[in-house]
């Protein structure tokens, strides 16, 4: 009996102290200040750096390869492979045959050195960061067959985010699909949110280098101004207001290079007035960014959709002002989704 | 010569009239047979076309529920990828339904959803789309008109046999990745779990969730109120589609109980414990 006893003690005393200095190790790393990027996954952090949680690509329902972490602390499940095992061997000897994996290759141009993101029915897939002139390539394997709705957009140097860019894709099973020629929009900042008539609005971006952007200004007459970018992508353009009516406006900017042109960007609104207002910093995802993630994704949709058709909400879901939350809110957060 | 020019100013107007309307912005139902038996399975699809960016978009199907019974609302493969309101029965012969597609859809043929009737009575039972409401992809939420294009089955007798209209799906749905989070509006600020995916066949049937690692899985819905609040558990959530495919994916707890932490290690000391009892008796005997 006393073996027994020293055995359990001697076990629990290992036990214990080994515990303990994991425990301790635990209580060291959850000191440190939380945030992405500081290997301590925190509250709407799905890993961090290195540190995945436990997670694997097996624990999140595929069926294997290797899970990453992201730049913005989200799963990377671009190495990750869902598609059915189907039966293997060949004939003959007993090989066995590879099975081809389903890839689809994305590439065009968006902004030079921007993060470019990729989502796959509305949910992040993967990220890249384009090269000094622009050029972008994007690989996503593993897919099941099927019919999928891929969005891209890009941030510029100064934050300033595209509009989402949709590809219906039909992808086939073992079989490696691209989708080339993408041409993502110029980014459009103005330096005034109200101009004196009669005083200049600055109006400028970033696109690809050495390409021509059409900068154009709603007004009762429009107006398309041409301007090349520089070395750097960037555009600029001081826009003379004395031919504008007083009231609200809109500026709007498309790019052209080599015969590719894109569809115009974001629309960026101003007023001509009677004094100068300046504009604010951009921030990124304001309208719909419910949690201040700098991200309007499930997270925020699940707010919005909680005062669906319910009394008085509030009006930070409450996108167009009217008192109630429908299909036209949804509608707008729809546009500054961003997975 | 004067009667040529009737003739050419109709072949103008007529030529106009149908490049601007074959390619108009349309909603329309399609179904899968024309002549439907009592007693048969027949399947209607909810198709829009649309030559402008459209990223909500919202409705009622209406049918006779005395003549079709609904055997399954299948959205596998829809264009629609955040449903507000997943297409459900909200009503005897009414199917209401409302969704989003962040970045918006254009083309032709565009798959919404689909409904699997049986039909019950010689007749000919009208399928109408009412109260449709889509909206451009134009961060201001312009309404876009759409026309619709309602549909009519008939059916004729039959015998007593049922016929089955199956669908094949063998794939799961798609891989998802659930968040954790928390605001001061829903669930008096307490955490939540977010989640959703689609499936590329036969449409996502439920999602089924359970806390901890034992325990029975129940049916739940998104965002969901996570009863450990201390978030001390992993959370299974299980996505099944109609066809009975489940992806399982597991949302590992952000602050787990040591003991599960380290559950490895209280492990070898219960095989520890184990082993010297087992030991010991043997000796002893």
């Amino acid at each position: 009996m006393n073996r027994v006893v020293h055995i359990f003690v001697a076990t629990f005393l290992c036990f214990y102290y080994a515990v303990w200095s994991a425990f301790a190790i635990t209580v060291e790393v959850t000191a440190t200040v939380p945030g992405c990027g500081d290997g301590v996954i925190g509250i709407g952090e799905q890993c961090d750096g290195s540190n995945l949680g436990g997670s694997s690509c097996s624990s999140l329902g595929f069926t294997g390869g290797v899970l990453s972490c992201a730049s913005l602390c989200t799963f990377n499940t671009t190495q990750c492979t869902s598609g059915s095992s189907g039966g293997g061997g060949g004939g003959g000897g007993g090989g066995f045959t590879p099975i081809p994996s389903t890839n689809i290759v994305f590439t065009g141009r968006a902004y030079p050195k921007s993060t470019v993101t990729l989502l796959k029915d509305a949910e992040i897939v993967a990220t890249t960061v384009a090269g000094a002139n622009a050029d972008f390539q994007v690989t996503i394997s593993g897919s099941s067959g099927g019919n999928y709705l891929f969005s891209i957009y890009s941030e510029d140097a100064k934050g300033a985010r595209s509009p989402l860019q949709t590809f219906p894709v039909s992808v086939t099973s073992g079989v490696t699909t691209k989708v080339s020629g993408i041409f993502i929009a110029p980014t459009i900042i103005l330096d005034k949110r109200e101009v004196r008539r009669g005083d200049t609005i600055t109006i400028f971006g970033q696109s690809v280098p050495g390409s021509e952007v059409t900068i154009n200004v709603n007004s009762a007459e429009e107006f398309f101004i041409k301007k090349p970018t520089d070395a750097t992508g960037a555009y600029l353009l001081h826009f003379d207001t004395s031919v504008l009516e007083t009231g609200e406006h809109h500026a709007r900017s498309k790019a052209s290079l080599n015969g590719e042109i894109t569809a115009f960007g974001k629309s960026a609104g101003f007023i001509v007035g009677t004094k100068n207002i300046f504009a604010e910093v951009p921030k990124s995802a304001v309208k719909g960014d419910l949690n201040s993630d700098k991200r309007i994704n499930l997270v925020d949709f699940s707010i919005v959709a909680y005062w669906y058709k319910r009394l008085n909400p509030p009006a930070s879901v409450d996108f167009n002002n009217d008192k109630k939350v429908d299909l036209i809110d949804f509608s707008i957060m729809a546009f500054h989704w961003t997975g | 010569m004067h009667y040529t020019l009737p003739k050419t100013l109709f072949i103008f107007w007529f030529s106009t009239f149908f490049f601007c309307c074959a390619h108009a912005s349309e909603i329309r139902l399609e179904a899968s047979k024309v002549n439907i038996r009592t007693n048969e399975e027949f399947s209607v699809d909810l198709v829009v076309s649309n030559k402008e960016l459209i990223n909500a978009l919202g409705g009622r199907v209406v049918f006779p529920e005395a003549l079709l019974e609904v055997k399954e609302i299948r959205d596998g493969n829809s264009i629609i990828h955040v449903w507000i309101e997943r297409p459900q029965l909200s009503a005897p012969g009414e199917i209401v339904f409302s969704g989003i597609t962040p970045g918006g859809f254009v083309g032709a043929d565009n798959k919404v959803l689909s409904i699997l009737f049986e039909a019950k009575q010689e007749a000919l039972a009208p399928i109408s789309v009412l109260q449709v409401q889509a909206f451009r992809n134009d961060g201001s939420a312009s309404e876009i008109g759409l026309s619709i294009r309602d549909t009519v089955v008939e059916i004729k007798p039959g015998d007593s046999r049922t016929r089955k209209e199956i669908l094949y799906d063998h794939e799961k749905p798609e891989p998802f990745l659930p968040i954790i989070a928390s605001d001061n509006s829903m669930f008096n600020g307490e955490y939540f779990v977010v989640f959703g995916t689609q499936d590329k066949g036969s449409g996502i049937k439920q999602y089924e969730i359970r806390e901890g690692r034992w325990g029975r899985y129940q049916e739940a819905t998104s965002p969901y109120h996570i009863r450990a609040q201390k978030l001390n558990t992993d959370i299974y959530i299980k996505a099944i589609d109609n066809a009975g495919n489940e992806r399982l994916v597991i949302v590992p707890a952000p602050a787990p109980l040591f003991v599960w932490k380290y559950y490895g290690l209280f492990a070898i000391l219960i095989g520890m414990i184990v082993v010297a009892t087992v030991l010991y008796k043997k000796r002893h005997e």
